[in-house]
């Protein structure tokens, strides 16, 4: 799916959170979204997700198609949080989750094959209230990856994991995306994570965006441009 | 007064059949108005809690004042509707159990419905958004809070009926306290100290207090489960 965030703004209460902001997400593409705490990622990833309204502004998917309901668009996406929460069940039941409130088929099946992927199996049927932050993160991604999404947004999807955790979860993610062509929007500030999905790199600071956005095309991969992410980072 | 310790533990042990008779009938009473409450507070709970609408703080304050309440007066309100001459003198209510059950039923309402309202306010704004993420439509929603709230509802329940189970003044007032009919624990032991027969009295005090403890067992145990959130 390809969205079209046309400028946006949004403002809580008298601190504008993101001003007049515009950027196209293509079909299949991978975008980062980088930029220090508060500058706005995870309100743009909630609009994006219609999770939130904009103030202004209106984000435009599939060139605005006016006979697909809002419901049925939300539906096409999917969003794991940065601190991902989990229902009072079991793994899997936490898993099925998005395929049960879809009326899908072949429940076990696709769960059992996402399970495998993240390496979740011995937690299957535990309680999804009892893993630890790592656990919880994978079973997050699991659960968002299981439907299969064609758009996929991550806020810090892998933030505080171990680099094993982190190398399965973005195996797993770049896996999707190679089989379904999945539009992935991920908000982070993980240099290394920025590299490994090789994609458009968007950067946006507090409240507004300062300059022109800069775009980052790791794919063409030069290392200079690595650094002036990093340069940023480190300043 | 051991005699009469001795005689009321004689009393609860011997399985008498007018001590049993009291305490089921104040069970089946609390029990139904209890559940008959919780079938319109939680959904009205769920509605004021899931939805901004104008008015709803004063909704929530008026659901809280009614928590203070003095259960006599909702008991005055319903003997007045129920006499002969009531508004609802035609449904013959008055000294009857169904009467009883109604002004529990009440008197519970807006102790489930503040406690209810509570319970899905402390189910976390990032659950609600995960389940809408992962493409819950409204009713599935609703259904996903409903079961994610379920300990602190079922808590909510047993506060309720432990409220009312203890209540004697508007007990007494709508049911009249008439042996083998609508004479439960409260009203038996609240007539039984004012005749000076206390053996009885002390006997279902025994019950009811054993009946509180279980419900304060469950309840404790339903937190601790919550708590693991």
């Amino acid at each position: 799916m390809k969205i079209f965030a046309n400028n946006i703004m949004k403002k809580y209460i008298n601190k504008i959170v993101l001003d007049k902001i515009s950027v196209e997400f293509e079909k299949g593409s991978t975008t980062c979204i980088i930029g220090p705490n508060g500058a706005g990622k995870t309100t743009l990833l909630r609009i994006l997700n219609m999770l939130e309204e904009p103030d202004r502004g209106e984000v435009i998917y599939d060139g605005g198609s006016s006979r697909i309901s809002r419901f049925a668009l939300q539906r096409r996406m999917t969003m794991v949080m940065q601190n991902s929460v989990m229902f009072n069940a079991s793994v899997f039941n936490n898993i099925a989750y998005g395929l049960r409130v879809r009326g899908e088929n072949e429940i076990n099946v696709k769960v059992e094959s996402v399970v495998k992927v993240l390496e979740l199996t011995e937690f299957i049927d535990k309680s999804a209230l009892n893993l630890s932050g790592g656990e919880i993160q994978r079973v997050a991604i699991a659960r968002a990856l299981v439907l299969e999404p064609e758009v996929l947004l991550l806020d810090e999807p892998t933030t505080h994991l171990d680099s094993w955790s982190k190398r399965l979860i973005q195996n797993a993610i770049l896996s999707l995306q190679s089989r379904c062509k999945t539009t992935i929007i991920l908000a982070t500030y993980d240099i290394a994570e920025i590299e490994r999905f090789e994609g458009r790199v968007f950067y946006l600071e507090a409240g507004k965006v300062t300059e022109k956005w800069k775009e980052y095309d790791f794919t063409k991969g030069s290392k200079k441009k690595s650094v002036v992410c990093c340069e940023y980072f480190e300043s | 007064m051991t005699q009469i310790f001795q005689n009321a533990i004689q009393l609860v042990f011997s399985f008498d059949k007018e001590v049993i008779e009291i305490a089921l009938l104040s069970i089946r009473v609390s029990l139904t108005a209890a559940f008959v409450s919780s079938l319109v507070a939680i959904p009205v709970a769920m509605v004021i809690a899931m939805n901004d609408f104008p008015g709803k703080s004063a909704i929530l304050l008026f659901i809280n004042s009614f928590l203070s309440i003095p259960a006599v007066a909702i008991g005055l309100i319903l003997y007045l509707m129920f006499t002969r001459q009531g508004l609802f003198g035609f449904l013959r209510l008055l000294y009857t159990p169904g009467a009883m059950i109604v002004a529990q039923a009440i008197l519970v309402f807006p102790i489930i419905t503040s406690l209810t309202i509570a319970a899905i306010d402390g189910i976390r704004k990032s659950l609600i958004d995960t389940a809408v993420t992962l493409g819950a439509n409204s009713w599935q929603l609703t259904w996903t809070i409903f079961k994610e709230a379920r300990y602190p509802m079922m808590a909510s329940f047993i506060m309720g009926f432990s409220r009312i189970i203890g209540e004697t003044g508007m007990t007494m007032m709508v049911g009249g306290n008439i042996k083998g009919s609508t004479r439960v624990m409260t009203t038996a032991i609240a007539l039984q100290t004012m005749r000076g027969e206390f053996e009885l009295g002390i006997a279902l005090a025994i019950i009811l207090l054993v009946v509180s403890l279980i419900l304060n067992l469950f309840l404790q145990f339903l937190q601790g489960v919550g708590v693991r959130r």
